[in-house]
C-alpha cells in the first residue's frame, strides 16, 4: 500500500492570497485541522490550519520565542479575540507552515510514521511537478485499515 | 648536535605558528564550526610533533573547563524554575511599566545575572519576556535589545565567573573571585551607568506607552512565572553556596572548578531526590545536554594549540617584542594591552585572544618584578577583552543570540548600523577603564 491508495484527492485547498479570516471560516466549516495551500498552477506551497489561526491570537513574542509558561499574563476578556481581529486581513501566504510531504509512491508505513510524528495530515505531492495530488489525514488511514479488516 | 636541535625547534616554531594563524583565520571566517577547527588544529599539533599527547593534556586548563561545565549544569537546572522570567517581570512592574524605566531595570537584571551566570543563557531567557513586554507596550524592541547586549557583557566583566576571559585569567593566575570583584566591580558600576546615557539620548527619551498598555504589563503576575517553587529554592540555595564558596575559595583552599562542580552535583542531587530511576536519567541527560559542548571542546582545542605555540618559545618572543615596543614601561604596556584587546575582541573571538595573551603576559613577569607586578596587566586584559565584545555584533556570543531573536521578531539588528553606534560606546567604556587603571593601579 502507498500514499496514492490512502490519500483523499477530493480536496479543499486554500490560495496563498486568501485572508486569514476567510481561511478560518473554511477551517471551521469543514472541521479540517490542516488545509493545503496551492498556487495558481496547482503546486503545493505549504499548509495553513487551525493552529496557524490560534497562533495569530497570541502575542508573537510568545509564539516565536519559545516562552513555554505564560501563566503570568492575565489579560482582560476579549484580548485574544482582539489580537486575532487585528490580523484577520493578513494573507495566508505570510503564515504558511512547511510540514514534510509524501509522494504518491511513498510506502504506507512511512506515511503513518509522518502522521504520528507531526500530529498532522500529510500532503501528497508529485515529485516532478510539485502539484498537490491529495492529502492523507489520520482519519483516511484509520478508515482504510478498518475497511481491510472487515 | 646542538645545531640540529636548534633547526628542529625553529621548524617546530614555524609549524606551530602556521597552525595557529590558520586556526585563527578559519575561526574568523566562520566557514567551519569553531570546535571542529580547534580540535583538528590541536590534533595536528600532536601529529606533527610540536607536542606529545602528555604535553598536550598538560596544556589543557581543566580548572577552566570544570568551572564552565559546572556553572552550565547549574544554569541548565535553574532555568527550568522560571526565575529569569520572574526577575524580568518583577523589575518591569517595579517601575510601573514605564518604557525607559523598564529598559534600565532589564539592563540591571541582565548585568547582575550575567555577572554570576553565563551571558548567553541570561539573554536567552530574559530576551523573550522583554519582547513580550515591548509588544504589549507597543514600543520598539531594538533599544532594549541593544541595551541588553551591552549590559550582559559589562556585567560579565565584574566577576571571576562572569565571562570566559575572566575564568581563564583567574585560573591561570590564581586570582580569586574576591580579587576580581574588588578590583573590577567599581569601574563596572560606572561603565554601566555611563553606557545608559547615550542610550537615553538616542532612544530612551522618545519611548512612550499609553496608560492602557502599561496597565496590561502591570497585570502580569510574576509569581505565576515560577514553574517549580521547590526546585527554585534548591537552585537559589546552591547558587548561594557556590558564590560563598568562590568568596571563601582561598580560605577553603579550593579551586573554582571544585566549587562549581560540587554545586552542579549538589543541585542535581536535590532536583532528583526521591524520583524514580527513569525520571532521574531523563533529568540528568537534559542537564548535560544543555552544556555547550561546542564551547567546551573549542576551549580544549585552543588550550592545546596555544600550549603548542607557547612551548616553541614563540609567545615569549612576541612578549619581548611588545616590551621592546613599550620600552618595558608598565603603564605603556597596560595601555597597549587594554586598547589592543578591546579592538581585537570586537572583531575576533575573545577566547582564543585571551588564551594567547595569558602566556605572553606571564612571560613579562621578570621585567615587572615578578608575578605581583603583573596585576595591572591582568585587569587591563580582562577589561579590554570583555568590554571589547560590545564593539560589533560578532564580538561576543551573547550578541549573536540577541541578534537571532531580533531577526525572528522582524526587527533585525544590522551589523553596520549596530557597529556605528556600539563601537564608539565601547570605546567610551575603554576610555573609562583606562582612567580607572591609571588611577588605581599605575
Amino acid at each position: 500500500m502507498t500514499a496514492r491508495t490512502l490519500m483523499n484527492s477530493n480536496l479543499v485547498a486554500l490560495k496563498p492570497t486568501d485572508t486569514v479570516a476567510a481561511a478560518a471560516q473554511i477551517i471551521l466549516q469543514h472541521h479540517l485541522r490542516h488545509l493545503p495551500v496551492v498556487d495558481e498552477q496547482g503546486r503545493y506551497v505549504g499548509t495553513f490550519g487551525i493552529y496557524s489561526v490560534l497562533q495569530l491570537a497570541m502575542p508573537s513574542a510568545v509564539v516565536k520565542h519559545g516562552l513555554e509558561n505564560v501563566a503570568f499574563v492575565t489579560e482582560k476578556d476579549g484580548a485574544l479575540a482582539q489580537r486575532l481581529r487585528e490580523r484577520q486581513d493578513e494573507l495566508v501566504r505570510n503564515w504558511l507552515s512547511q510540514d514534510p510531504v509524501a509522494h504518491p509512491d511513498t510506502p504506507a508505513m512511512q506515511v503513518v510514521q509522518m502522521i504520528l510524528h507531526g500530529h498532522t495530515s500529510v500532503p501528497v505531492v508529485d515529485k516532478a511537478t510539485h502539484r498537490l495530488e491529495g492529502i492523507i489525514s489520520s482519519w483516511n488511514v484509520l478508515e482504510s485499515l478498518l475497511r481491510e479488516n472487515r | 648536535m646542538h645545531e640540529s636541535s636548534t633547526v628542529a625547534s625553529t621548524s617546530y616554531m614555524w609549524v606551530a605558528a602556521i597552525l595557529f594563524v590558520i586556526t585563527y583565520g578559519v575561526v574568523m571566517s566562520e566557514k567551519v564550526n569553531r570546535a571542529i577547527v580547534a580540535l583538528v588544529a590541536a590534533s595536528l599539533m600532536i601529529i606533527l610533533g610540536v607536542l606529545n599527547q602528555e604535553a598536550a593534556i598538560r596544556g589543557i586548563d581543566f580548572n577552566t573547563i570544570g568551572l564552565l561545565i559546572g556553572m552550565m549544569v547549574i544554569v541548565a537546572v535553574t532555568r527550568q524554575s522560571g526565575i529569569f522570567q520572574f526577575l524580568a517581570i518583577w523589575s518591569a512592574k517595579k517601575v510601573q511599566a514605564r518604557p525607559w524605566g523598564i529598559l534600565v531595570m532589564i539592563s540591571l537584571v541582565t548585568a547582575v545575572t550575567s555577572a554570576f551566570l553565563d551571558n548567553v543563557t541570561t539573554v536567552l531567557l530574559v530576551v523573550p519576556v522583554t519582547l513580550l513586554i515591548t509588544e504589549e507596550l507597543k514600543v520598539k524592541p531594538y533599544p532594549y535589545l541593544f541595551a541588553m547586549i551591552f549590559s550582559s557583557n559589562i556585567g560579565g566583566t565584574a566577576t571571576l565567573i562572569g565571562d570566559p576571559p575572566n575564568i581563564m585569567i583567574g585560573s591561570a593566575t590564581g586570582l580569586t573571585f574576591n580579587d576580581f570583584a574588588y578590583n573590577l566591580s567599581p569601574v563596572i558600576f560606572v561603565i554601566m551607568a555611563v553606557t545608559l546615557i547615550p542610550i537615553y539620548f538616542i532612544w530612551g527619551r522618545h519611548l512612550q506607552a499609553t496608560p492602557e498598555d502599561r496597565q496590561r504589563v502591570m497585570q502580569f503576575n510574576e509569581y505565576e512565572a515560577i514553574t517549580d517553587p521547590v526546585l527554585l529554592k534548591s537552585c537559589l540555595s546552591v547558587i548561594g553556596i557556590v558564590i560563598v564558596g568562590f568568596m571563601a575559595a582561598r580560605f577553603l583552599g579550593l579551586e573554582a572548578a571544585t566549587i562549581a562542580m560540587f554545586g552542579a552535583a549538589l543541585l542535581l542531587l536535590l532536583a532528583n531526590w526521591g524520583r524514580d530511576a527513569e525520571h532521574q536519567s531523563q533529568q540528568v541527560t537534559h542537564a548535560f545536554n544543555e552544556v555547550e559542548w561546542i564551547t567546551i571542546f573549542f576551549f580544549i582545542g585552543l588550550f592545546i594549540i596555544v600550549h603548542g605555540v607557547d612551548s616553541t618559545g614563540l609567545l615569549r618572543l612576541l612578549a619581548d617584542k611588545m616590551l621592546a615596543l613599550t620600552g618595558g614601561d608598565l603603564t605603556a604596556t597596560a595601555m597597549v594591552i587594554l586598547w589592543s584587546s578591546a579592538i581585537l575582541s570586537a572583531v575576533i573571538d575573545n577566547i582564543p585572544f585571551v588564551a594567547t595573551m595569558i602566556p605572553m603576559i606571564k612571560a613579562m613577569a621578570p621585567t615587572f618584578g615578578g608575578t605581583e607586578g603583573l596585576m595591572p596587566l591582568w585587569w587591563a586584559l580582562s577589561l579590554g577583552a570583555c568590554l571589547g565584545g560590545n564593539g560589533t555584533l560578532i564580538g561576543a556570543s551573547a550578541n549573536l543570540v540577541v541578534a537571532g531573536f531580533a531577526e525572528r521578531a522582524g526587527q533585525p539588528i544590522r551589523f553596520v548600523e549596530y557597529t556605528l553606534l556600539a563601537f564608539p560606546i565601547m570605546l567610551m567604556s575603554i576610555a573609562i577603564s583606562m582612567v580607572y587603571l591609571y588611577w588605581r593601579f599605575l
